[in-house]
């Protein structure tokens, strides 16, 4: 494999959506004269059961599972990396409602609460970012609560209390830098996952509603035309499948 | 060993009931009033009466959290509301399928991982080697609700080998199981290969050959055992990837498990019935997850030991 492969190929998927998003803006336009059409050269990718243009909506559908997996691995990230300060730098009593806490949320399988919210608070766009964090702040929590207890002792720690250094501070400068490798892996795992999440509620139809496009939804209804135009389920789960292997292997070099 | 399994199973009651507390809060927080995602905004007056009166709903939060508490453990989750009947006994007649798909899929997955991880540590470096690895690589990011449609492409359409959906025999069960051991089985073995190669450099290894034991033996008797220890805790930690790989899985092959029932559920707005789906899910979970930590104690008893005070 030749260096940094998965970076290349994840950025070309990146740049593919964003210039189709901004070179083919019809990805709502119904054409039912021209339904089901196999790729060729007005429509690159085919177009779907109502003659929309298949490449202009898996443009925007990325950049929309995209967008809203980035968001809510943030807004875990963020969530996870506070419990898990307040559980290490308070500890005792505080820790253990916290752990216990985070235990309750790791007794589901990500997924089903992931499903579960969705379709408490009707999916949406909203409702899926609020699912993904849900099921997402807790890996972050529990990594960097290990870490972190594993660092509060060490003598640089220690020093920079002692000097004065208010203890947020002093974590964020001197704990965060020597724990961000681990958290760096965690994040890209945790994006690659929320992208299949988010793509698995759309399919199931809890997600993104249509008409706006992601590609969960768009193999959903591909998946009615398996008989005549398997094209509009296969491709999305092609860019689906290259970008989760990409950002998983992000951080990988040979 | 006793102590820890027993040690185990006390940890988990409350885990349990947090977990249930858990899933009653959801339609308090959840937009809306209660009565009208339990039962729909347009039910009749009198179904919202009965309602109010089989979930306390007019008395204070805890008074309904223990009618809630009591509801699952003792009345079998409360009636469903698409299917008038004990939310539980309808989870537990469904189950079997999905115990059914779930195991053929880990048996699969299982029997092919072992087999490919074995035939990739053998030709390591070669060949063989890195073109399992890299399908493996490939099969770990697959969507299973995409790879299922891609083998239903495959197989149904085109081969007509197997039935597009259903649920029935062997004969039914291979493709959704073939989508479930796939990206299971392709983590299995990237796990059991990167044990296999870091045990064979360890220096028991060495020893062992230097004592002239037979090469076979050191294979089979001392690395293959040492490194299934981590391999049985995936495996056992997979449950959870079954289940809820079973929920998309079933989906797309119309198999009669609960998957398809949490899925009708969520569709027909059945809440007490997915609350019930959550609650079931969440368990079985839980008790896998120990059933993995007992039978790993009972492989390598030094855990038995640094566990003890749990």
């Amino acid at each position: 494999m030749r260096k940094g492969i998965y970076r290349i190929v994840f950025f070309t998927i990146l740049i593919f959506c964003f210039l189709g998003y901004l070179l083919r803006p019809d990805y709502y336009s119904v054409n039912l004269s021209q339904r089901l059409l196999p790729p060729s050269l007005s429509h690159p990718l085919g177009t779907d059961f109502l003659g929309r243009d298949l490449m202009s909506r898996i443009c925007l559908g990325g950049l929309i599972s995209f967008g809203i997996s980035f968001i809510s691995v943030l807004i875990s990230f963020s969530i996870g990396f506070l419990v898990s300060f307040f559980a290490a730098v308070k500890g005792g009593f505080v820790d253990k409602i916290l752990v216990s806490l985070m235990d309750v949320f790791q007794s589901f399988p990500g997924m089903l609460l992931a499903i579960v919210f969705a379709a408490f608070f009707k999916g949406g766009i909203y409702g899926v970012i609020l699912a993904l964090c849900v099921s997402g702040w807790v890996g972050f929590a529990r990594l960097s609560r290990g870490l972190m207890l594993s660092k509060l002792k060490e003598n640089y720690f220690v020093y920079s209390i002692a000097s004065g250094e208010r203890v947020l501070k002093a974590v964020l400068r001197h704990i965060l830098p020597n724990i961000k490798k681990p958290l760096l892996i965690q994040t890209l795992l945790a994006f690659s996952g929320a992208i299949i999440v988010e793509a698995s509620l759309s399919f199931l139809g809890i997600g993104i509603k249509p008409p706006l496009p992601s590609w969960g939804n768009i193999i959903a209804d591909g998946k009615e035309f398996i008989l005549v135009a398997p094209y509009i389920s296969v491709i999305p789960g092609l860019f689906l499948t290259l970008s989760v292997l990409c950002i998983k292997n992000f951080l990988k070099i040979d | 060993m006793l102590e820890y399994l027993v040690k185990r199973m006390v940890a988990s009651v409350p885990t349990v009931i947090a977990v249930v507390l858990a899933v009653f809060f959801l339609i308090h927080i959840a937009p809306g009033d209660p009565i009208d995602i339990l039962v729909g905004e347009n039910a009749s007056g009198v179904m919202k009466a009965k309602v109010v009166k089989e979930y306390a709903l007019d008395k204070p939060l805890y008074m309904q959290a223990l009618f809630f508490l009591k509801n699952v453990f003792f009345k079998g989750g409360g009636k469903s509301i698409f299917y008038g009947k004990s939310c539980f006994d309808l989870i537990r007649l469904k189950f079997v399928n999905t115990l059914f798909l779930g195991g053929t899929a880990f048996f699969l997955a299982v029997f092919f991982s072992f087999f490919f991880s074995f035939l990739s540590f053998f030709y390591q470096g070669r060949l063989a080697d890195k073109v399992i690895t890299f399908f493996a690589t490939i099969g770990m990011s697959l969507p299973s609700f995409w790879f299922g449609i891609l083998l239903l492409i495959v197989f149904s359409v085109k081969l007509k080998m197997f039935p597009v959906s259903g649920t029935g025999g062997f004969y039914h069960v291979f493709l959704p199981a073939l989508t479930l051991a796939v990206p299971m089985g392709s983590y299995v073995l990237h796990i059991l290969r990167g044990e296999l190669i870091a045990k064979k450099n360890e220096r028991f290894v060495l020893s062992l050959k230097a004592r002239g034991i037979k090469e076979f033996l050191i294979y089979v008797k001392h690395i293959l055992k040492n490194a299934l220890i981590p391999v049985v805790m995936v495996l056992a930690l997979q449950t959870g990837f079954l289940l809820t790989g079973a929920i998309i899985t079933e989906t797309i092959f119309s198999w009669d498990g609960i998957g398809l029932l949490l899925i009708t559920a969520i569709n027909v707005r059945d809440y007490p019935l997915v609350q019930s789906l959550a609650i079931f899910i969440a368990i079985v979970y839980i008790y896998s997850n120990i059933f993995g930590d007992v039978v790993m104690a009972f492989m390598d008893r030094r855990i038995t030991f640094e566990k003890r005070d749990l």
